[in-house]
């Protein structure tokens, strides 16, 4: 009898696990820059009001205690042999995009260089967990991205260049559903392997019977 | 050269198949149907099953898709495409970047209904 394919129960925990370490990393590299920034007096590109010490530092405090309380979490499943519940990859992709504009606001808005991890945060989502994950993701930056725009450019709204605007929410929906496309293939793939070796595995099993 | 040199490809062993390489997964399920069930089986499912013809309508009632839908997913399509190209040339306001999801999504569901609709035989 062949075992119809799934992922394991340990599936989303080693994903989410990676994703927080990784974590660990981006908040590390942002505090050094903002720190940077913060030494310098560079307060030129961000959002009025935004580039503080209160800020800054508030913001990558929530974001370790954050990170920090979710690798507890993750450790303590893992150590009951566990898995974790199915939604808690839709809060850390939410809380990774909301991060990431919460970044944006000091460093230039629009114009940050640290759009970038938007790309970074769909397409990790949507390569470990499929296409419904990545457009979930893209829904949320769509409406994440809006709201950038809209207290920055508050009260007139009147965005220059704002045609480049909305080619780059575009770039990014192309961008996430191909991931998502791609991903459905692999899986297809994953899938045709294994039942593969479960057929060579059978096969093996039923010559060592007889 | 005497009949029992001879090998008989009909009694050939599976798992010697696959070792010269001939992988045919069928050999793992030998128990087909004999010939008489299958036509049974065929006939039966001919007669409940009404001009039955291809995957699409296989056991449904059939629907032919009319001009009327064929129209309405294209009207779908061609305003969402309208919208979409209104955003990326003409558009000033945040309120069209917001409802681009909508856009997009209504693009690509039309554009699948569509093609759907255009391969499915008539």
């Amino acid at each position: 009898m062949l075992v119809p394919f799934h992922r394991g129960l340990d599936w989303d925990l080693d994903n989410e696990t990676g994703k927080a370490g990784v974590r660990w990393f981006l908040i590390l590299l942002v505090a050094i820059y903002l720190g940077h920034l913060l030494d310098q007096d560079i307060h030129s590109s961000a959002v009025a009001g935004t580039l503080n010490h209160y800020y800054v530092w508030g913001l990558i405090g929530f974001y370790s205690i954050l990170n920090l309380g979710f690798h507890i979490y993750l450790h303590e499943k893992r150590k009951l042999s566990r898995g974790i519940s199915g939604q808690v990859k839709y809060f850390s992709m939410t809380l990774d995009l909301a991060m990431v504009t919460a970044l944006l606001f000091p460093t230039g808005g629009r114009s940050s260089m640290f759009y970038l991890l938007y790309f970074v945060v769909i397409l990790s989502n949507g390569i470990r967990y499929g296409m419904k994950l990545s457009l979930i993701g893209l829904i949320i930056f769509n409406c994440l991205y809006v709201f950038l725009l809209f207290y920055q450019f508050y009260p007139n709204l009147n965005i220059p260049d704002f045609q480049t605007e909305v080619l780059k929410v575009i770039g990014a929906w192309f961008v996430g559903i191909y991931t998502g496309y791609l991903s459905a293939r692999f899986e297809i793939l994953h899938k045709e392997v294994e039942k593969y070796r479960q057929i060579i595995a059978q096969m093996v099993s039923d010559r060592k019977n007889d | 050269m005497t009949d029992s040199k001879v090998p008989d490809t009909n009694n050939i062993s599976g798992e010697v198949s696959f070792q010269k390489g001939n992988i045919n997964f069928d050999l793992l399920e030998p128990e087909y149907p004999s010939e008489k069930e299958a036509r049974q089986d065929n006939k039966d499912l001919k007669e409940s099953i009404p001009n039955k013809r291809g995957i699409f309508d296989a056991g449904l009632k059939i629907k032919p898709v009319g001009r009327i839908q064929i129209f309405f997913w294209l009207c779908i399509f061609a305003g969402s495409a309208s919208l979409l190209l209104h955003i990326v040339f003409i558009a000033q306001s945040l309120f069209w970047v917001l409802i681009l999801p909508l856009i997009l999504i209504s693009l690509l569901w039309s554009f699948i209904m569509l093609i759907l609709f255009k391969v499915r035989p008539r």
